[in-house]
């Protein structure tokens, strides 16, 4: 049996403010989440993106905790919210359209267990945003953690700019990939 | 067909002061996995990438880590891409050809000619007592050039890779 299956790929040929994979078989251990993107978003650095699962965008179903840092020479920095927040899964922040011209931020997430139907969901992140600038917070580099409060097998992923306006552009790329452990 | 396959993997019989993998077309994504330690005496350094055999100040780099109880960010720009730690087998409180530094380093549509190449890293090292002896980060970089990616060059910061040090790099496709 194959370890890593590709489940969907998407390379965006125009502008979409949104990333779907629905349907998602239940066969797999675990979900990798793979994405080089970049936003439109004029004026901005860096572009506040987030995700949710299974088309359900109900705020008190989604904490985070994640460390970051865009200050050189600063201290790393820590954030979480509690399930009274009112965001969705937290999906770092990734190059708008003032970061360095070419230049996409990676993106990865990992969904351990993500069929199990007994246990709420961890979602595991590393976003990092590069920029030739060095003025503070014009890049990021972020480790988080998240958890979706719902023991329902995932079937949907969503990944999102916050900005409801806000495009990802033309050659965003996305990959969902299901790993299989052994046997 | 695998979805990721292990393009080649790097095992240092004698020193060296740069690897490099140049027969890397055929993907979507690439993974570089790396154990390794360096001559040069420092506590800790960089492992460094060049692409291409460019050696123009096309790279920025940034690096957020933490050692002892000191948390904070690094970055810079240069001939190359710093990303992780290694350590020295040198020091005295290294505990020698073991002590090496290691990390994972993904670098995403390294083929696409729309797109800088951008790199994104996790990894760390322990080189056994005291309290600037271990270190772990996660960097990203960016190669200012949309060219694609046909060869990468690993050189340390400082010193020359010792034998026994390791870098794999694995080929990731999306179809």
């Amino acid at each position: 049996m194959a370890c890593w299956n590709i489940i969907d790929h998407n390379e965006f040929s125009s502008g979409a403010n949104s990333y779907t994979k629905s349907s998602i078989p239940s066969s797999y251990d675990h979900l990798c989440f793979i994405a080089s993107i970049r936003t439109d978003a004029s004026g901005i650095y860096t572009d506040y993106c987030e995700f949710y699962l299974n088309n359900d965008s109900t705020t008190s179903k989604y904490s985070h905790i994640y460390m970051s840092s865009g200050i050189i020479g600063g201290s790393v920095g820590t954030s979480k919210t509690t399930t009274a927040s009112a965001t969705l899964g937290y999906g770092g922040e990734v190059c708008g359209a003032s970061a360095l011209a070419d230049t996409f931020s990676t993106v990865k997430m990992w969904i351990p267990n993500y069929a199990d139907t007994s246990n709420y969901k961890q979602i595991l992140g590393q976003i990092a945003t590069p920029n030739t600038d060095t003025t503070n917070y014009r890049w990021n580099l972020y480790l988080s953690s998240g958890l979706f409060l719902d023991t329902s097998a995932i079937d949907q992923f969503t990944y999102m700019v916050t900005g409801v306006s806000d495009n990802m552009v033309q050659y965003s790329s996305f990959t969902l990939y299901g790993i299989n452990g052994a046997g | 067909m695998a979805v990721i396959e292990a393009i080649e993997t790097l095992y240092l019989e004698a020193d060296a002061s740069s690897v490099s993998f140049s027969s890397i077309a055929g993907y979507e994504h690439l993974e570089l996995r790396f154990l390794v330690a360096t001559d040069d005496g420092y506590d800790w350094d960089q492992v460094t990438l060049r692409f291409n055999d460019d050696s123009g100040t096309n790279y920025t780099y940034r690096t957020m880590y933490s050692y002892y109880n000191v948390t904070s960010a690094y970055g810079s720009g240069g001939a190359e891409a710093r990303t992780l730690w290694n350590t020295s087998n040198y020091r005295p409180n290294s505990v020698g050809p073991t002590g090496q530094g290691g990390g994972v380093i993904t670098i995403l549509d390294y083929l696409d000619a729309n797109k800088n190449t951008s790199i994104c890293g996790v990894g760390g090292l322990n080189n056994k007592a005291g309290t600037n002896r271990g270190m772990q980060g996660m960097c990203t970089a960016v190669w200012d050039d949309t060219s694609a990616v046909t060869k990468i060059t690993l050189i340390p910061q400082y010193g020359d890779w010792i034998k026994s040090s390791t870098f794999t790099l694995y080929g990731i496709k999306s179809s």
